[in-house]
C-alpha cells in the first residue's frame, strides 16, 4: 500500500515537472518575438571543415617524416614516395575547399562592380581548375623529382595568384556583414527617435536620453565610415597580386573593421542603458 | 385463550434465534454491503504513466505561469519600439556574431603556417625512385 502511494507521489512529480516544461515551452515559444526570430544570419563559412582538412596536413607531414627516418631500401622508398603524395594530395584538396568556399563567398557579396566581381569569379575558376589538375600530377606522378616540382609549382601559384585572392574574397565578406549590422543599428536609432518623440508628447523628460542617443548615432557613424574605407582598401587590390604591399592592405583592413565591431557594439551599450533607464 | 395463555406463549418466543450459519452469512452480507464500493476511475495511460494525476498539475502550471508571465509584460514594455531590450540585445547578438568572422583571420594565419611547412617538406629531398 505504502509502495502504491510512493509510486503516486512519483508519478504526480513527474507529472508535475512535465506539466512546467511542456506550458514553459507552449508559452515562450510563442512569447518569442519574431525580430528575435528573423535576427539577421552572419553565416560563418564551415571553418572546422577547413580545421579537419589542416588536421589532415598536419597527418600527412608526420607520416612523411616517419617515411624517412630508418634503413633505405625499395619498398622504403615506395612508401616515402607514397606519403609524399600524401602532403601533396591534402594541400591542395584544402586549396580546392577554399577555392570553393571562397567561390560561395563571392556569389553573396554586394559588390557594386560587377566586372570586378566578374573577374574574381573568373580568378576563382582558374584557381579551381588548375588546382585539379596539379591533384591528377600528384596522382600519376611517379618519381620523387615530379612530386618536388608540384609542390614548388603549387607553393609559387599560391602565394603569386591565390592566397591574396582569397583573404580578399574574405574580408570583404566580414565587410559587407558589418555594413549590414550598422544599417540595422540606424533602424534602431529612427525607432529610439519615435519613442523619444512620444516621450516628449507625454510631458516627460527626454534631454539626457537625447544625449545618449546622439552619442550612439556618433560612434555608428564613425563605425559606417571604417566599414567604408575597410571596403575601398580590398576592392583596390587587384591582380597583378604585389604579395607584400596587399598582405599590408588586407591586414590594415582588418584592423579598420575590429574597430568598427568595437563601436558598433558601444553604441548597443548605450541602448541597452537607455531602454533600461525608461523601464 | 386468556391473559395468562398469551404471556406465557410470547415468554416461550423470546427464546427463538437464528441458526449460527444463517446469523454469520447474514454478517457477512452486511459488511459486504457498507464496504466502500471502488471508485468507478477511469484511469488511461499514456506511455505506462497514469494521466489523471497529470492533467490537472499540467492545467495548474499552465494558468500559473500564464499568470506570471501577463504579469511581466505590463503595457509600458509594448510602449516602446526602438528602446525595446530584447530587440537590442538580439541585434547586439548578431553584431558580436561579426567577432567570429573577425577571428578567423588568425585561422588564415595558421593555415598558411601549416601548408608552407607541408610544402616546404614536399619539395625537400628524401629517398623515392
Amino acid at each position: 500500500m505504502a509502495q502504491a502511494d510512493k509510486h503516486t507521489v512519483t508519478r504526480s512529480i513527474i507529472g508535475s515537472v512535465g506539466g512546467v516544461i511542456l506550458a514553459a515551452f507552449f508559452v515562450f515559444g510563442l512569447a518569442q518575438p519574431v525580430d528575435a526570430q528573423v535576427a539577421p544570419s552572419t553565416q560563418n563559412p564551415p571553418h572546422s571543415l577547413f580545421s579537419i582538412a589542416l588536421d589532415k596536413i598536419s597527418d600527412a607531414v608526420s607520416r612523411f617524416r616517419g617515411a624517412l627516418t630508418g634503413r633505405q631500401s625499395p619498398q622504403r622508398a615506395s612508401e616515402s614516395l607514397a606519403a609524399r603524395k600524401g602532403v601533396l594530395t591534402s594541400v591542395v584538396e584544402y586549396l580546392i575547399d577554399e577555392t570553393e568556399q571562397a567561390q560561395q563567398s563571392l556569389a553573396s557579396l554586394p559588390v557594386n562592380d560587377a566586372e570586378e566581381k566578374d573577374a574574381m569569379a573568373k580568378r576563382l575558376g582558374e584557381d579551381h581548375i588548375w588546382f585539379s589538375g596539379m591533384l591528377d600530377g600528384i596522382s600519376n606522378a611517379r618519381a620523387v623529382s615530379q612530386l618536388q616540382t608540384i609542390a614548388d609549382d603549387v607553393s609559387q601559384y599560391r602565394d603569386q595568384r591565390h592566397a591574396i585572392l582569397i583573404r580578399k574574397i574574405s574580408e570583404l565578406t566580414v565587410a559587407y556583414k558589418q555594413r549590414a549590422l550598422v544599417e540595422i543599428a540606424r533602424a534602431r536609432v529612427n525607432h529610439i527617435e519615435a519613442d523619444l518623440a512620444s516621450l516628449d508628447e507625454e510631458g516627460n523628460p527626454t534631454e539626457e536620453l537625447r544625449a545618449s542617443l546622439a552619442n550612439a548615432l556618433e560612434k555608428i557613424e564613425q563605425s559606417s565610415a571604417l566599414v567604408s574605407e575597410a571596403i575601398d582598401m580590398l576592392v583596390a587590390i587587384h591582380s597583378p597580386y604585389e604579395e607584400n604591399k596587399y598582405r599590408a592592405d588586407i591586414e590594415a583592413a582588418h584592423r579598420l573593421l575590429s574597430q568598427s565591431s568595437t563601436l558598433l557594439r558601444e553604441a548597443y551599450k548605450i541602448f541597452i542603458a537607455m531602454a533600461d533607464a525608461v523601464k | 385463550m386468556d391473559e395468562h395463555k398469551i404471556l406465557e406463549n410470547l415468554k416461550q418466543l423470546s427464546h427463538i434465534s437464528p441458526r449460527d450459519e444463517f446469523r454469520q452469512g447474514l454478517k457477512r452480507t452486511l459488511l459486504a454491503t457498507t464496504a466502500l464500493p471502488e471508485a468507478p476511475l477511469v484511469r488511461r495511460r499514456i506511455f505506462g504513466i497514469e494521466i489523471f494525476p497529470l492533467v490537472p498539475l499540467a492545467t495548474a502550471a499552465v494558468l500559473v505561469l500564464t499568470v506570471v508571465l501577463s504579469l511581466n509584460t505590463g503595457p509600458e514594455a509594448q510602449v516602446f519600439a526602438g528602446l525595446n531590450n530584447e530587440e537590442i540585445l538580439s541585434e547586439l547578438v548578431s553584431s558580436s556574431d561579426i567577432n567570429i568572422s573577425l577571428n578567423e583571420f588568425s585561422s588564415y594565419n595558421d593555415a598558411d603556417q601549416k601548408i608552407n611547412v607541408a610544402l616546404k617538406e614536399a619539395s625537400r629531398y628524401g629517398t623515392g625512385r
